[in-house]
């Protein structure tokens, strides 16, 4: 079975990606996680200069599903480039830098500095995080926003750039037709869901930052859609995420129209979860008459359905 | 590999909504430190942090917990023979404790860890112990404590057994009769703040954190507490890697106690 996948030019030895935020940085998962059998591994977003991040609680189990309110804290892209990426890169690992930034030249500097970086293979630029108040978000909901920075970091480096697109608004495919326009070369889709849940054991907010990003199997139908829009909207590659947990979901993920997917909550509850995927994934593959992950790439897309 | 598969060889219900699972695991039981944790797979999105409660010569660990929720409901439902996934041991625990006598100051379901501290290093250290509770039902393993010999404070918020009030009055009593030494704590965060406030700066004090946990291993930032960065300033440190066993020099304390 040929497990093998492309986004654009990035060449992936199979379509598992760890999720950015949920695998930190890989060395945390050092004996649990070999990094180098993962198709790759989206790092925690990387600001200009440090960020600090929400007050905690910082998560909240939620039916089906996992409320988290981080905050994006990261140790800042020059610590990321001293202390953090020789773990990957020393292991082979297919690294995608997931950046962020209050303003547009903040995230045009970290792509800038990360141009020509040895063992970063693409980056994502994250646009969606429900989880800041300022920057981030504005851009996931404004296609002229989104345009903008994409453009803006798309001349700040020749590293393939990947857009992390929010569910959290009503124009997924604008969204998607205006990144692809400015020359993103693929579409990461979905960042979580804005949901909130109350303690009522403390009478407050269950996180810190009263509302936060909902991940996990409550939200795979509508990554589902998601990635199913996105990819007859655009020509570009769609790398799909929202729930995942077994090599069953990411097949459905191929046949909705996604070249490659992230996994990310299920890593908590079990560590293993991607490994597991990419070992089952063949065996499913075969079970529904696929003999390669390129064959199933949008197989369920109109037009290609079996008579 | 810290992920494991462990039988459960006993269920106890020390108190009311209280439940402690033993679990066959040798080499644990020889190798963790006092004030690690188990992060124990339950059939929600996340796994529960759990400290280990003991650590038998026969190769018993001891898990014991309160049941707040679905997870741990799920957990107290365990029977001898059932099989539960862990990832243990995480964290840094308790160091070996200086030379000189040992408080142990315990609230509530903070008090299992400090009976493996107990376990380890009562022997060559002398120890006392201070164990509070809300009522006289929370408060657990007092009698494993008497089983080692050691003399116990006790305190209740309302009376029911020992002395009503804080473990900050026995606390502060030790304090003073005693020449040096060190504190271990484990309990609430205000509990912890106030010991650290009693302890000072002048003798060790190694306190045991809870805090809601996502990953376990360091990846996620879920379970951060304010701490002292290099500069000086507050940096957000993990409970689940970084800790659960702080110094009390390296967290930062100006409003911890309105942090739940």
């Amino acid at each position: 079975m040929d497990l093998a996948t492309r986004v654009g030019a990035v060449r992936l030895a199979n379509p598992v990606l760890a999720a950015s935020g949920t695998f930190g940085f890989g060395p945390e998962y050092d004996g649990l996680v070999d990094v180098a059998q993962l198709g790759g591994v989206a790092v925690k977003g990387i600001s200009p200069e440090p960020w600090r991040g929400n007050p905690p609680p910082r998560v909240w189990e939620t039916p089906s599903g996992l409320l988290n309110s981080i905050g994006l804290q990261n140790p800042g892209v020059e610590r990321f480039l001293s202390e953090d990426l020789p773990y990957l890169r020393d292991r082979g690992a297919t690294v995608v830098v997931n950046i962020i930034g209050r303003t547009e030249d903040e995230y045009a500097a970290v792509a800038r500095r990360l141009d020509g970086e040895r063992g970063v293979q693409a980056l994502e630029l994250n646009i969606s995080c429900p989880n800041i108040k300022q920057g981030g978000i504005q851009f996931g909901h404004d296609p002229a926003q989104a345009s903008s920075v994409t453009r803006a970091v798309k001349a700040a480096t020749a590293l393939p750039v990947w857009v992390k697109l929010s569910p959290n608004t009503h124009n997924l495919a604008g969204m998607a037709r205006a990144v692809a326009a400015a020359g993103a070369d693929a579409i990461s889709a979905i960042n979580t869901l804005v949901g909130m849940a109350i303690d009522l054991e403390h009478r407050r907010p269950a996180l810190g930052g009263v509302t936060g990003g909902l991940s996990g199997p409550a939200i795979r139908p509508i990554a589902v859609r998601a990635v199913w829009e996105v990819s007859q909207a655009v020509d570009i590659p769609v790398v799909g995420m929202g729930g995942i947990e077994t090599a069953t979901d990411v097949v459905e993920f191929l046949l909705a129209g996604a070249s490659a997917v992230m996994v990310g909550t299920a890593t908590f509850s079990r560590p293993n979860a991607m490994a597991t995927i990419i070992r089952e994934l063949p065996d499913v593959l075969a079970r529904y008459g696929f003999d390669s992950v390129r064959a199933a790439i949008g197989a369920a897309h109109p037009g290609r359905w079996p008579a | 590999m810290p992920q494991c598969e462990l039988r459960v060889v006993e269920h106890r219900e020390p108190a009311p909504e209280h439940v402690e699972l033993l679990l066959e695991a040798p080499r644990l039981a020889a190798d963790l430190t006092p004030g690690q944790f188990a992060h124990v797979w339950t059939p929600g999105s996340l796994r529960r942090p759990i400290s280990f409660s003991r650590a038998t010569p026969d190769g018993r660990v001891g898990l014991l917990f309160r049941v707040v929720g679905a997870g741990t409901r799920w957990l107290a439902e365990r029977r001898v023979g059932d099989r539960l996934d862990v990832l243990a041991p995480l964290g840094k625990g308790f160091p070996t404790p200086e030379a000189g006598p040992v408080l142990l100051v315990g609230g509530g379901v903070g008090i299992p860890p400090l009976f493996v501290a107990a376990q380890r290093w009562a022997a060559t250290h002398p120890t006392d112990v201070v164990l509070g509770a809300r009522t006289a039902d929370a408060l657990v393993m007092a009698d494993d404590f008497r089983a080692l010999g050691l003399d116990l404070s006790l305190t209740t918020d309302d009376g029911s057994l020992g002395e009503r009030g804080r473990v900050t009055g026995p606390l502060a009593r030790w304090l003073a009769r005693t020449d040096g030494g060190q504190v271990w704590a484990c309990g609430p965060t205000p509990m912890l703040a106030a010991v650290a406030q009693l302890v000072g700066e002048e003798r060790p004090c190694w306190l045991a954190y809870e805090q809601r946990m996502g990953c376990g291993v360091g990846a996620c930032l879920a379970c951060v507490v304010p701490g002292v960065g290099g500069d000086g300033q507050p940096e957000w440190v993990r409970v689940c890697h970084d800790g659960p066993v702080f110094s009390s020099r390296r967290l930062w304390w100006a409003g911890a106690e309105g942090e739940a």
